[in-house]
């Protein structure tokens, strides 16, 4: 799939040539565009998919809101403004990455110290933050939109905004693949805390759990999975939304299978997002609208087919 | 045998005092009424007595250990809660939410044992609701999603059970029920402390009563010597044409 098409015997006739020195131009040509190009891709989607759905089905749990979203604290407006302003001091791709991710990191940790200074710890004062944090972070990064060069830096802050996976290197993604595995883990081991937490904070804490610890500790894996997919790809809306409610109307609404499922599904769906933003046009498409677009008609098929939204 | 006690506690809201000069020890097998007008301090004693906030003076002790130095798992496998019955936002399954009731006995990222599940179905079984088992909690009226909250304190394996105000929402039947299931508990050796704004039904199925107003213990004894009508006036603030309705019942 994609501009270079080759069959699946090709592909395999390809990778059999590893190490031969008697290769057509063809199969060189085949061999070197799925080690390089493609098979990185295909795993950076999956990666992305299953980070940002974990990271959705957590955040859900954590704040009792079927409607939530990675971004609820600010992440991915903190992501963008760390991007554009890397964008617009000329940085390469690779520390546009690297501050996207701490600008993702710096929004939540507004939001956390909002609920601070105002001297509660309540869920809602959280929420709160996060809506200030986010709204900050969009500010800012519309003044950088504002002042960036309109035909050279605009151009490429709003095509990463719109997210998008062909950035992603082999090195960068071999980075960031053990923190997303080791965060997808971490999450689903806690999902029964996470089941006692979506009761409300005095039932989990009567039932033995430390809220205060694990809320926290869950916010920051689902934050650093959230803006680990930011720092890669961008914005990719819907994703971190759509698929764990996708995942209860399959499996049930135990967080245990719901991060799962989540993970499974988000991989999927993302790659095959990606697969038509390559193929359904001559130009390619950033993933992005792709997952908007068809997020907003998924979403609509849960809540027409679910009992779960309960507001 | 004397569980839970609490050691001339006092909390504070702000500059507003909540409760002041608290002394209470609960026994095993004691069915315990808090009563009280709103605000006079029932549901914050609660919040106390359940570790889910320090008190500003005083000390709770568990089996007579202090309840702050003994961990959040510790005390869930010695005070269960029932809060009032509410609808869940997510449609776990009954099962599911009986299962949390086992959580103090789960390592972090483990399964249930055969044990656990074990707890949760004779939980179930005594609540008389394992017919119930797949279906959402959501979906339940506000009689079945109490007796779920039940079956989960049950499942936890607590010798104490703590009640906020356990009959709203119910139907007359199934108040009665509830109150034969409490009673039940109680004999059994069950701890139990619950709140109620019924003093005539906390006089007939509750074995003492405590008397809150203002924060403060007004009256504690067995509830047909405490809840005198000129006690409940006193307390609810009724005038005498509504304390003769309230006559008139009894």
């Amino acid at each position: 799939m994609g501009r270079f098409s080759f069959s699946p015997s090709e592909l395999w006739q390809s990778l059999s040539y590893l190490g031969q020195t008697a290769s057509s131009s063809r199969m060189e040509t085949i061999h070197s565009i799925f080690w390089q190009s493609r098979l990185p891709r295909i795993l950076a989607a999956l990666c992305v998919g299953a980070a940002l759905s974990t990271s959705g089905a957590a955040y859900q749990a954590i704040f009792r809101n079927p409607l939530v979203s990675p971004g609820l604290l600010g992440v991915l407006a903190g992501s963008g403004f760390g991007a554009a302003l890397s964008i617009i001091a000329g940085f390469n791709p690779m520390l546009t990455q690297i501050c996207a991710f701490l600008g993702g990191i710096s929004a939540v940790l507004i939001s956390i110290l909002v609920q601070r200074i105002l001297g509660q710890n309540s869920v809602l004062i959280l929420i709160f933050g996060g809506l200030i944090s986010a709204a900050f972070f969009t500010a800012l990064l519309s003044i950088l939109k504002y002042v960036a060069d309109p035909e050279s830096q605009l151009p490429d802050i709003v095509f990463w905004l719109l997210g998008s996976l062909t950035q992603i290197s082999s090195t960068q993604l071999a980075m960031v693949s053990l923190p997303v595995s080791g965060g997808i883990l971490g999450l689903s081991l806690a999902g029964r805390l996470l089941d006692a937490l979506s009761m409300g904070d005095d039932e989990a804490c009567t039932l033995g759990v430390s809220v205060y610890y694990i809320r926290y500790s869950v916010i920051a894996v689902a934050t650093m999975l959230a803006a680990l997919t930011v720092s890669m790809a961008g914005m990719i809306g819907w994703v971190g939304l759509v698929v764990p409610h996708i995942a209860r109307v399959i499996g049930g609404t135990s967080n245990q299978r719901v991060i799962h499922l989540s993970a499974i599904i988000g991989a999927i769906f993302l790659l095959l997002s990606d697969d038509l933003a390559r193929c359904l046009s001559p130009e390619e498409i950033p993933v992005g609208i792709i997952t908007d677009l068809v997020g907003c008609l998924l979403f609509l098929w849960v809540l027409a087919s679910s009992r779960e939204i309960s507001l | 045998m004397t569980l839970l006690q609490a050691r001339n506690l006092r909390y504070r809201r702000q500059k507003t005092v909540i409760l002041d000069g608290i002394s209470l020890s609960f026994h095993q097998g004691e069915l315990t009424a808090l009563l009280g007008i709103n605000g006079a301090g029932k549901s914050t004693l609660l919040r106390l007595l359940l570790g889910l906030m320090p008190p500003d003076e005083g000390d709770i002790f568990l089996q007579n250990k202090p309840l702050k130095a003994i961990s959040r798992k510790a005390i869930a496998r010695y005070i269960a809660y029932v809060p009032q019955e509410h609808k869940a936002v997510f449609p776990y399954t009954v099962e599911e939410v009986v299962s949390l009731g086992r959580l103090p006995y789960i390592a972090f990222g483990q399964n249930l044992s055969l044990a656990d599940k074990q707890a949760v179905k004779q939980a179930l079984d005594y609540l008389n609701i394992a017919s119930l088992s797949a279906r959402p909690y959501t979906e339940l009226s506000g009689g079945e999603r109490q007796s779920v909250l039940l079956a989960r304190a049950l499942a936890q394996g607590s010798p104490i059970l703590v009640l906020d105000e356990p009959e709203t929402g119910l139907d007359f039947g199934q108040q009665l029920r509830l109150a034969v299931l409490l009673q039940k508990l109680a004999d059994e050796g069950y701890c139990i402390v619950a709140t109620t704004h019924d003093p005539l039904r906390a006089r007939q199925i509750f074995s003492r009563a405590v008397l809150l107003q203002r924060g403060r213990i007004i009256a504690d004894g067995a509830p047909r010597s405490v809840l005198t009508r000129s006690a409940i006036e006193a307390l609810y603030n009724i005038d005498e044409n509504i304390a003769l309705s309230w006559e008139s019942v009894e």
